[in-house]
């Protein structure tokens, strides 16, 4: 009996005495978009969007942001919190924004904070901002209650099938991967809209150049199975064809030696025909589309390979596809190598669907 | 006065029939004037008609001895005895009996028992749409007339056994020989025939005092008050135990799962059967752990809250001046209330009160800012799964395991509920049921048990009974290769 009464007094002593902090939802206010901009050598300024929830039945929540300059993330963060009117909180993180001045200065020393966090999620969001950060963060959209709902948005139902994935932990693994350089959507302010505006090319961690926004989509074809995308075909008589990428499979082959290696990037692509006005479809016209839109594809897509060889930098991860190939695969010369690697696109392309009229 | 009426006096059967005399229902009279013969009986335990119909009329002639009333009376199971014992015991059971005050102290025992019973009404608390609408009633012989009706073998075999000081309860051990394991059935009698206690009102009173772990709260002998569900428990291998007087049998051994189990489900097709099964195992599931899994995530883990829930979340709390915690033990509790109440009024008055609590105290609590609408959705659901339970008996428990798991989730977060759920799985693994896994056919695994736990596969497929009873004869039934069909043109 006393054995048991001191089991259970012991339990209750542990169980009671052990009290970890508690972080009631609705008494915190949490930071849904962070962003940073360039201020000099060694200061950054950061924008944290924390929306202000009222209580209440169908009330929406009110726009609150705070801003600090200071030399890194989390003593901007404390000097954010000196503001704000509840405590903040990052584990609702959605999307982790950086001025494009910035990015060209390193990006390195803002995500390392990121990566160590145990409280931030994998859905956080990332992206390069051209212009101003506070700006973009700051304005009232006439179309979402609070900018960071906006925003939230935007990078979640709609960006996401224009990129191949632009979050935090996607970047960070290629930033820390060995043979692949990351990329970022470039997003930015247009009149009261925000407007998606190509893919930023990272070498390490420092911004190099970047795609247009045309060029992103073949971008995405060639980098991943993708079920989205809208292609724009001249055809003859300068008549122009949209067709619909249903889905595409891509397949990267390499051959010869590891001196002289050859890659071979094979895609495959279930279209249809959306908008064809001026081209009557029959007999072989659709054979010819699907020459045409696999010979522009290509075309565009070894453009953009001479693009990335010329700055040095390998956004596809063919590297990591080579490395897997070869045994004893040598990093130094493939680094020297990387430039003069003949890559050739092939594209396969099959109509199913022209619509319902024909 | 006869002269040995004195030694009469001093007999064992006058000082009974003294103390029987004391209470107002007992009768003592003579036939007639300077009969020999008595006759007393309680009025309140006989049938009238049977006395006046088929007893007084033939009396009336004259008899010297016990015999010769003995042949004259055309009742069955008439006995002559002298032990006193005996004796009370035909008194207090509705005989008439007849005694002389000379001579030897034997009295005639003439059984003209009045038996009050309901009629076989439909179940109340197992009740099903389709199938049989029987259950039950307090008699012990009416119930097992239902069960034989439905196993009208000789193996079905009733061992009766009598507990209680005071209320004799007559309990009756019932299974198939030849199916049901000796061992099953020993310890069964065993545990009844060690029972100490005065007063056995009904068969629950048994269930507690013969199963394995008195302190835990999950019952380990499936009650039921359907004779079709007894039945085929029985048919199973299971042993049966009835009480005089309760309108519930027990059985065992069983499973966890068993509690889960309708006889519905053997009523509907088998897929059907396993979809509403299962649901059931996730309603309890989702009882047991919904309310504490929201205290835990609102005090601990708001990552976990998805992006448009939260906004949802932040603002039915924002106005609430308790945290989780509270707010969810208030709620809980007042379901409890409600409950309470409910199941202690009469059926018109518990409707009553359905609607005050639920509709009205409900809106109230929610538009005075006590409460969150979604805690209150998630209470309300969490109630109404744990009904989904066929056993009221374990619908109880889940009401009162939800508390334990509430606080841990308010000490220790996520953490905490999966610390209470481990030691819910570990009391659970350690638990039997007359001797046998209670987790079975889990733990310990036995694939081929499955067939009817979780899921009920068709009848075709449950050739075998499952190996938890240990039944002695383990086929149900031969069965029969399928045929090979040919292959034909027209079909």
């Amino acid at each position: 009996m006393i054995r048991y009464l001191f089991w259970s007094i012991f339990t209750l002593i542990l169980l009671f005495n052990y009290s970890i902090e508690t972080k009631i939802l609705e008494d915190i206010q949490h930071v849904s978009a962070i962003g940073y901009d360039y201020v000099d050598e060694d200061r950054i300024k950061g924008t944290a969007a924390a929306p202000f929830y009222p209580a209440g039945i169908d009330v929406q929540p009110l726009n609150a942001f705070f801003t600090a300059v200071g030399h890194t993330v989390l003593d901007i963060l404390q000097k954010q919190q000196m503001e704000s009117q509840r405590r903040l909180a990052t584990g609702r993180l959605q999307n982790f924004l950086i001025s494009k001045d910035l990015a060209k200065h390193g990006v390195a020393e803002l995500t390392d904070p990121l990566a160590r966090s145990t409280d931030i999620g994998r859905d956080v969001y990332m992206a390069v901002v051209d212009g101003s950060v506070e700006e973009l963060l700051t304005f009232k959209y006439p179309n979402a209650p609070t900018s960071a709902q906006y925003l939230s948005d935007f990078m979640e139902r709609n960006l996401k099938d224009i990129v191949p994935q632009p979050t935090v932990h996607a970047f960070l693994d290629q930033y820390g991967g060995f043979a692949q350089d990351p990329f970022l959507p470039i997003i930015g302010k247009k009149d009261d809209h925000i407007q998606y505006k190509g893919l930023a090319l990272f070498k390490d961690d420092l911004y190099v150049g970047e795609l247009s926004n045309k060029e992103s989509y073949v971008f995405k074809l060639f980098y991943e199975k993708t079920k989205t995308g809208t292609y724009e075909i001249r055809f003859k008589n300068k008549k122009y064809i949209a067709t619909e990428n249903i889905r595409s499979k891509v397949k990267y082959k390499v051959s010869g030696s590891q001196d002289n290696p050859r890659v071979s990037v094979h895609v495959s692509v279930i279209g249809e025909v959306k908008d064809a006005s001026s081209v009557l479809m029959k007999g072989n016209t659709m054979k010819e589309v699907e020459q045409e839109w696999s010979k522009e594809t290509t075309k565009r897509a070894e453009k953009m390979m001479r693009k990335f060889q010329e700055l040095k930098i390998d956004p596809l991860g063919i590297g990591e596809k080579v490395r897997s190939h070869f045994r004893n695969f040598d990093k130094e010369a493939w680094k020297d190598r990387y430039p003069t690697v003949p890559v050739e696109f092939y594209m396969k392309v099959r109509i199913v669907n022209t619509g319902i009229t024909e | 006065m006869p002269k040995n009426d004195s030694a009469f006096q001093r007999s064992e059967l006058a000082k009974l029939l003294t103390a029987c005399g004391e209470s107002a229902d007992f009768l003592t009279f003579s036939l007639y004037e300077n009969s020999p013969f008595f006759i007393a009986y309680f009025k309140t335990l006989v049938k009238p008609e049977i006395i006046h119909h088929d007893i007084l009329p033939i009396v009336k002639e004259e008899f010297s001895t016990l015999e010769e009333i003995k042949e004259k009376l055309l009742i069955e199971d008439l006995s002559i005895t002298d032990n006193i014992p005996d004796i009370q015991d035909k008194l207090m059971t509705g005989n008439l009996i007849f005694y002389t005050k000379e001579g030897q102290p034997a009295c005639l025992a003439v059984p003209a028992p009045a038996v009050e019973k309901r009629q076989v009404a439909t179940p109340e608390t197992e009740y099903s749409v389709v199938g049989p609408k029987e259950a039950f009633v307090e008699s012990l012989d009416t119930n097992l007339n239902l069960v034989r009706k439905r196993l009208p073998i000789p193996e079905l075999q009733v061992k009766e056994l009598m507990v209680g000081k005071l209320s004799k309860t007559r309990i009756a051990v019932v299974y198939v020989k030849g199916i049901a394991d000796s061992d099953n059935v020993n310890t069964v009698i065993q545990r009844i025939q060690g029972i100490e206690y005065d007063e056995i009102a009904d068969s629950s009173f048994l269930s507690q005092m013969i199963t394995d772990n008195k302190n835990s709260p999950f019952p380990q002998l499936v009650d039921t008050e359907r004779p079709d569900r007894l039945a085929a428990l029985l048919a199973e291998g299971k042993v049966a135990i009835f009480s005089d007087g309760s309108p519930t049998a027990i059985s065992g051994p069983v499973s966890l799962i068993t509690f889960f189990t309708a006889f519905e489900d053997y009523l509907s097709i088998w897929n059907v059967a396993s979809a509403f099964r299962l649901l059931r195992l996730i309603a309890v599931l989702f009882s047991v752990l919904a309310t504490s899994t929201y205290v835990a995530i609102l005090t601990y883990h708001y990552e976990m809250i998805p992006r448009d829930v939260l906004s949802l979340l932040i603002t039915s709390r924002g106005s609430i001046p308790f945290p989780p915690f509270l707010e969810a033990v208030l709620l809980e509790l007042a379901i409890e209330l409600l409950w309470e109440a409910g199941a202690r009024l009469p059926t018109k008055i518990g409707q009553t009160i359905g609607i005050v609590g639920g509709i009205v105290l409900g809106t109230a609590a929610v538009q005075a800012g006590l409460t969150s609408n979604v805690l209150l959705i998630v209470v309300a659901t969490g109630a109404l799964a744990s009904f989904t339970t066929p056993i009221y008996q374990l619908s109880n428990v889940i009401r009162l395991i939800r508390f334990p798991f509430i606080l841990l989730a308010q000490l220790l977060g996520l953490v905490g509920v999966a610390v209470c759920f481990a030691f819910l799985m570990s009391h659970l693994l350690k638990l039997t049921s007359l001797g046998r896994p209670f987790l079975e056919p889990i733990y310990p695994l036995r694939v081929k048990d499955f067939k009817d736990s979780i899921i009920r596969l068709p009848f075709s497929k449950q050739a075998l009974r499952p190996l938890q009873i240990r039944a002695k004869d383990r086929v149900r039934f031969q069965q029969e290769a399928p045929q090979k069909k040919e292959w034909d043109i027209d079909d």
